[in-house]
């Protein structure tokens, strides 16, 4: 393997009016022909200032002050612009995230694509057109003729960065570089482009760089792997040998936290989870069942669109939570399990079904039995900045639903807001702050005090950690199971972090295009997933460990439209086993095995065997 | 191109109940205006019957509603009634006046986007350059000076001091004949009919009411084109662009087609403010336009040219905005129906 690019003693530095503030030091680093690095390091700690200076796109005030950059033994840091563009998309080429934003909005994605590959070889638009539909074509996107005419608004999030992936592989790169290649996309769609990523340098024989913060796509991906920290290399390491035995003081750190991502029972391989707690899953065992909490009978909603067309979000399900009980709902974004939620809590009303809580209808409800109703059943919101007032101190925010709920005494009501915040991990004097004057981390903790604040039997939290860092979202959960344990309230927990649920919740319901298609006892569910859906789902699951590669169990594309749903069996035009009866049957949710439901003409549930 | 067509036949339809609420606002705006119409005609000494006869003679003593709907029928067939000042039709004093009004707005927007666009482009390209700080100058004062200041001081540098200019008096200089009347604008019926010397001599005496109008209402364009191009130069998709190798010629392509539409909605309101700056610049260079005529007839209390002009400039702006619209459509592929 020759080395293709190489990074000598890279500095850059903030230069600013008064002070000088190096960003990068030193920092050397290469890629050989055909090899994967990963470089891997938290927000703020310069790999994206290390990507922007290897293809010469710092802008002031950030500057290069020394070092090498040197592509085949070129020094970038010495081309005119002119060589530069001439080298930019044709010998390294970079794919950014957040794909919507990185594409022209008001050109087309033919277009966008025929000028990439017209920027560096001399053909008619017609024929670099026929070339962009072959590109299109090979980074799996259906009908790659019609959708040149497509405009970024036109496709979903996963759409958008394969067309992204297409145009950085438009002219056979010798080096591909790739930043956060999965940050906001679904994960059986994120295993999808990577696999692509991996599929097309390897294809062109070229070097794949791959920026990321997530260790589990660098234990999948790559065979090299360098961590950043404060803008220096702290360790340089093949991927197993880093995963097995890391040297450096902050990449155990990183291991350490990225271990909470990591399932108990595949504990043995390594490192153990430390952020959150270590005892194996049911660890309070559940009252034994008596009449459920929550009862969701034939449950419906459809949201009417343009043109008399409707949109399924909810399609016909059921389940129950007993008392005392956490139940994960989960599913990718577009499944409909935000809609259940808000159901539930009749923030917006069912089509059709019913709901039952403590044995009493909920679901024709109306003034002050709702009200009522409330207290008991209460909701924490994804981003805990939206979700509060930011005019209304933190102590008024938490008192607010005691003093609409309860005829607690103003001074009854000043103690019970104390002890919730201490109940919470919070200090009493944050009673007075205002939402701006605290973190993310610390006004979910707030979101959750006062949905805890009336003694509810149900809180339905909704994406309670998706705007939060990796580190404050394994906090929450702690904080999340405590509470649970102490309370024993039940929790309907809707995520699509995988790990999380399998954290915190007794049983975990799947939801693909609003219907469920499995639900069972979480543990034995995540070892022995039965359901097409939830085999894809769970195996996209990156984790954190070489050892532990992720075994491909691959949908195609991406969830269809809720708008026009396929018939039969909403997965039979993405499942691997779909047979010809999928498109015609539609599946029931049925017990197939004791504790475990699952909707699926095809598959029955193995046994779980005990370890 | 159906999609499209769907659209402007939506919004041209759209433009229909538009321009019917703007005939119900300034049939209504002219009744709630001091006066009435009666005791004029009739004059100070009329009795009381004499009043009713002429009260009745205007169809006063109609409903309301019965009075709109003459109105609407009245206007439609272009009837506006006549001028007690021209003693004209007002149709006619509008048809000669009109076309000389059209052609200082469309001229002034002409050339504020020719020069504006450009320059608010070059300036966000090479920002914190001389000619950075420069505009920034100048939009800071074009904006703080009403236009007719900008008028005089244009008169006393050009016409008083320098006598580069023609005098103020219209148009044409003294003694040049009208061109035969094909659209009604001087220069382009003399360059129609290829008439040279009343060409120049309608060229000469429009430069400086299309140079104040230009110098007040130009900085919007300007101003509007710099920062949407500089937004559009640092957007997230121009580092994918540059990442690419897409040459720099074809990067500014994609910044400016980004940029545009801001600057076409800005274009709209322009020339609205300069059917309003027309008004006061018409006067000081005596243009004998539509807004020297809507001054004159305010201050003699003329109402049916009153009327007229206020339904004429409402019209226009309709259709400005119903053009901004469809010019909108074909940049941005996000607009829907």
């Amino acid at each position: 393997m020759t080395t293709l690019l190489e990074v000598r003693d890279l500095t850059v530095a903030f230069v600013g009016d008064r002070t000088t503030r190096a960003v990068l030091s030193g920092v050397s680093l290469s890629v050989a022909d055909g090899e994967v690095l990963g470089v891997v390091g938290e927000s703020g700690s310069g790999k994206s200032i290390l990507l922007a200076a290897i293809l010469r796109l710092l802008q002031p005030p950030w500057q290069v002050l020394g070092g090498q950059v040197l592509l085949r033994g070129e020094n970038l840091l010495e081309q005119d612009e002119r060589r530069l563009a001439a080298l930019r998309g044709k010998e390294l080429a970079l794919a950014l995230s957040n794909p919507r934003q990185h594409l022209n909005p008001i050109l087309t994605i033919g277009r966008q694509l025929s000028d990439v590959i017209r920027a560096h070889r001399p053909i008619p638009h017609a024929a670099a057109l026929a070339a962009a539909a072959e590109l299109l074509k090979s980074v799996n996107i259906p009908d790659p003729v019609l959708r040149l005419q497509a405009y970024p608004h036109e496709l979903s999030g996963g759409m958008c960065q394969r067309v992204i992936l297409a145009l950085a592989i438009a002219n056979a790169p010798k080096l591909l570089i790739v930043d956060e290649p999965t940050s906001g996309l679904d994960v059986t769609v994120s295993v999808q482009i990577l696999d692509l990523m991996r599929n097309a340098v390897r294809k062109l024989n070229s070097g794949l760089l791959v920026v990321s913060r997530d260790l589990g796509v660098v234990a999948n991906y790559c065979e090299r792997v360098v961590v950043m920290n404060a803008g220096r290399i702290v360790e340089e390491a093949e991927v197993r040998r880093f995963f097995a035995t890391p040297q450096n003081v902050y990449s155990r750190k990183l291991l350490h936290a990225a271990a909470a991502a990591r399932d108990a029972d595949l504990a043995s391989s390594g490192a153990s989870p430390v952020l959150l707690r270590t005892e194996p899953q049911p660890e309070h065992p559940l009252p034994s069942a008596s009449e459920p909490l929550l009862e969701v009978r034939d449950l419906m909603k459809r949201f009417p669109v343009r043109d008399g067309r409707v949109l399924t979000a909810v399609n016909d399900i059921s389940f129950a939570i007993g008392r005392g009980e956490a139940v994960g709902l989960v599913g990718e974004s577009g499944s409909g399990k935000s809609t259940v939620g808000r159901c539930v809590l009749r923030l917006i009303e069912p089509t059709s079904g019913t709901l039952w809580f403590k044995g009493q209808e909920i679901s024709k409800l109306a003034g002050t039995g709702l009200r009522k109703l409330r207290a008991k059943l209460q909701m924490v919101f994804q981003d805990p900045f939206d979700s509060l007032d930011p005019r209304q101190s933190l102590s008024a925010a938490i008192e607010e639903p005691l003093s609409l709920t309860t005829d607690m005494t103003r001074g009854d009501r000043k103690a019970r807001v104390a002890d919730l915040l201490q109940l919470v991990g919070l200090s009493r004097d944050a009673a007075s702050l205002y939402p701006h004057q605290m973190s993310a981390g610390e006004l979910q903790r707030v979101g959750i005090a006062r949905a805890i604040a009336t003694q509810p039997d149900l809180v339905v939290f909704d994406e309670p950690t998706s705007a939060l860092d990796v580190s404050v979202r394994a906090d929450i959960l702690n904080l999340l199971r405590d509470l649970q344990q102490r309370l024993g309230m039940s929790y309907l927990f809707i995520s699509h972090d995988l790990t999380a649920v399998r954290r915190l919740c007794h049983r975990t319901a799947i939801m693909y295009l609003g219907k469920l298609v499995e639900v069972g006892e979480t543990e034995e569910l995540f070892r022995t997933p039965s359901h097409p859906y939830s085999r894809a789902l769970l195996s996209s699951v990156l984790y954190p460990d070489p050892a532990q590669r992720r075994s491909p169990f691959l949908l195609s594309g991406e969830i269809p439209s809720p708008i026009d749903l396929p018939s039969g069996c909403a997965l039979h035009t993405r499942c691997p086993m779909a047979t010809a009866d999928c498109a015609r049957i539609e599946p029931a949710l049925e017990e197939k095995a004791p504790g475990r439901q699952l909707s699926c003409i095809n598959v029955a549930p193995e046994r779980s065997k005990t370890q | 191109m159906k999609r499209f067509i769907v659209f402007a036949g939506k919004r041209v339809l759209f433009a229909v109940p538009q321009l019917l609420a703007v005939s119900v606002m300034v049939f209504f705006l002219i009744r709630l205006l001091p006066g009435d119409p009666t005791y004029m005609l009739a004059g100070p000494y009329a009795t009381v019957e004499r009043i009713g006869e002429v009260r009745s003679s205007l169809g006063l003593d109609q409903p309301l509603l019965t009075q709109y709907a003459g109105y609407l029928k009245r206007t439609l067939t272009g009837d506006f009634g006549v001028s007690w000042r021209t003693s004209q039709p007002v149709l006619l004093d509008i048809q000669q006046r009109l076309p000389a009004t059209l052609e200082l707005v469309i001229g002034a927007v002409v050339v504020s986007v020719l020069i504006g666009v450009p320059l608010g482009v070059a300036v966000a390209v090479n920002r914190g350059g001389i000619a950075d700080r420069l505009v920034f100058v100048y939009g800071m004062l074009a904006g703080s000076l009403p236009d007719f200041w900008i008028g005089l001081l244009l008169i006393l540098v050009f016409f008083f001091a320098l006598q580069w200019a023609p005098p103020p008096v219209g148009q044409l200089d003294f003694g040049v004949p009208s061109p035969d009347h094909i659209t009604g604008a001087y220069i382009v019926d003399a360059a129609l009919s290829g008439n040279w010397e009343v060409f120049w001599s309608a060229a000469g005496n429009i430069v400086l009411p299309l140079a104040t109008l230009v110098i007040v209402y130009m900085p919007l364009v300007l101003k509007t084109a710099r920062s949407s191009m500089e937004e559009m130069l640092d957007a997230r998709f121009m580092l994918q662009a540059k990442a690419s190798g897409l040459s720099r010629w074809t990067q500014l392509r994609y910044a400016l087609r980004n940029a545009l539409p801001p600057v076409v909605t800005v274009t709209g309101i322009v020339c609205w403010f300069l059917l309003g700056g027309a008004v006061l610049v018409e006067t000081i260079f005596a243009w004998g336009g539509l807004g020297q005529y809507a001054v004159e007839s305010v201050i003699n209390s003329d109402y049916a040219p009153i009327q007229a002009v206020v339904l004429i400039m409402a019209v226009f702006t309709t259709l400005v905005f119903l053009i901004v619209d469809i010019v909108y459509y074909l940049l941005d592929p996000r607009i829907s129906v």
